[in-house]
């Protein structure tokens, strides 16, 4: 990946031969954005804590076998926080309420906290023009684990439709964002 | 297998949302560890969705760092080797010079020579064999997934088609209905460009909405419709967030002189906001 933060690169080398230094700098840079993905897709501040400890422990344990040709560390380690979201939701049988989405957004929005190291200067700008309607759909999909038919069935969308939404809104993303993962 | 039409199906990012089977899900980890193209595809799609997570960040309550970076458990050690890789197989090593000893000289040596050359023949036949099969049948699930994809897509258009095609007969429906009235709401003020249509029914008192052109709504606002009876405002109703939807049957109205809309905050206010009127038109 070309795209590489300096500190990415001082934090991989730090995980790769087990320098504890590794977590303290992914805390200082990135506890912000993955205790965020715990914060929405949990929203219990209780799971989302427990969770996020859960996350930063199973970073550095698996952190040898972190492959910087293979993934960006940043996305690896969100894809850890996803995952490991997911997991609980489907132990607990539990997921946030539909009709909250909207209304945590605007929450954490406020929220927003701006440690993290990705230069994404009017990344919240541009996102803010994406649809409503499609981003709810694809906030759905990735931070609540719903299913393309559970999706269709509470917004009450043909299921084609729910499809076309949520590739409307990545497509969009894809255009908004290209700039700011400096491809 | 074409690897641009698998990636152009959608189908990453539809693997990315979750919205694939268990076996499309397999296929697509399988297919970008062969495919270089669906690998970058895969990755670019998970930096994208990754970097719109940042979104949402939010500082974790501060007596976390400690707490974690004070309890850290070991790391985990790598074996030297991906325990999931084949290793190289050294089991047969056939000596071929023994084949061409005299037979009186070890006979049973070369007994068992001949049966390790044909053991290994056949296993390099079987090896091969399998290899290509297995080929054959990743470019067969490739091709059919892409297909598969194309059937979901047709399926989704004539969806969109039918439901477009049931709107407009009910529109047809309306419109030709003698009893029907269409009421034309113009701009309110002259430098805009906006116009809608009203369709009513005096005898049944139904109102139809059609929305012709309308600027797009912000993101928090919503436009309302409403009926001017005995120089009152009454509502009837939201105009549809809903894309592609252009078309309302709203609630009854009796007395209706005009029909207009204005620009309310989302979900509409009790009475209109005169200075947001976007619309209006007269009953003749």
């Amino acid at each position: 990946m070309s795209n590489k933060t300096p500190i990415e690169e001082e934090i991989t080398r730090n995980l790769l031969s087990g320098n504890e230094k590794a977590m303290a700098l992914i805390y200082d840079n990135y506890s912000a954005a993955l205790y965020g993905v715990c914060r929405k897709m949990l929203l219990s501040t209780e799971d989302a804590e427990e969770v996020f400890q859960e996350v930063m422990v199973k970073i550095w344990k698996a952190g040898k076998s972190f492959d910087p040709n293979k993934a960006r560390l940043y996305t690896w380690m969100v894809n850890i926080a996803r995952n490991t979201c997911i997991d609980l939701m489907r132990k607990n049988n539990r997921r946030p309420q539909i009709q909250d989405t909207d209304s945590n957004v605007h929450v954490i929005e406020q929220n927003h906290n701006t440690e993290f190291p990705v230069d994404h200067i009017g990344l919240k700008e541009e996102i803010a023009k994406l649809r409503k309607e499609d981003r709810n759909v694809l906030e759905l999909a990735y931070f609540s684990g719903y299913s393309q038919g559970e999706i269709a069935k509470k917004l009450n969308l043909p299921l084609g439709t729910v499809k076309t939404r949520a590739r409307k809104a990545i497509n969009e993303l894809k255009t908004l964002l290209a700039r700011d993962i400096g491809r | 297998m074409d690897v641009k039409k698998y990636i152009e199906s959608g189908i990453i990012d539809d693997y990315l949302m979750g919205f694939v089977s268990e076996q499309e899900r397999q296929e697509v980890q399988c297919l970008s560890k062969i495919y270089p193209e669906i690998n970058e595809v895969l990755r670019s799609s998970e930096n994208i969705m990754s970097t719109w997570a940042a979104d949402f960040a939010e500082a974790p309550p501060a007596h976390l760092r400690a707490k974690i970076l004070d309890n850290l458990p070991p790391q985990e050690d790598l074996p030297k080797q991906d325990p999931t890789e084949q290793k190289e197989d050294k089991s047969i090593l056939i000596d071929f010079s023994e084949l061409d000893k005299d037979k009186d000289d070890s006979p049973k040596v070369n007994y068992w020579s001949y049966a390790a050359a044909i053991a290994f023949i056949f296993g390099a036949l079987m090896v091969w064999q399998w290899q290509s099969a297995r080929s054959n049948s990743l470019e067969m699930k490739g091709e059919m997934l892409v297909q598969q994809e194309q059937m979901e897509e047709l399926k989704n258009n004539y969806e969109e088609m039918a439901s477009s095609m049931q709107l407009k007969d009910g529109l047809l429906a309306v419109v030709s209905d003698p009893d029907v009235q269409k009421i034309v709401m113009g701009p309110a003020k002259e430098d805009m460009n906006a116009n809608s249509a009203m369709y009513w029914n005096k005898v049944t008192q139904k109102a139809y909405f059609h929305r012709l052109a309308l600027p797009a709504e912000p993101s928090d606002s919503q436009y309302q419709l409403w009926a001017i009876v005995d120089g009152k405002p009454q509502s009837l109703g939201m105009v549809s967030l809903e894309e592609n939807v252009a078309w309302q049957e709203l609630s009854t109205v009796s007395g209706a002189q005009a029909f207009a809309i204005t620009l309310e905050p989302m979900g509409g206010s009790e009475s209109p906001t005169l200075e947001n009127m976007m619309v209006i038109g007269t009953v003749s």
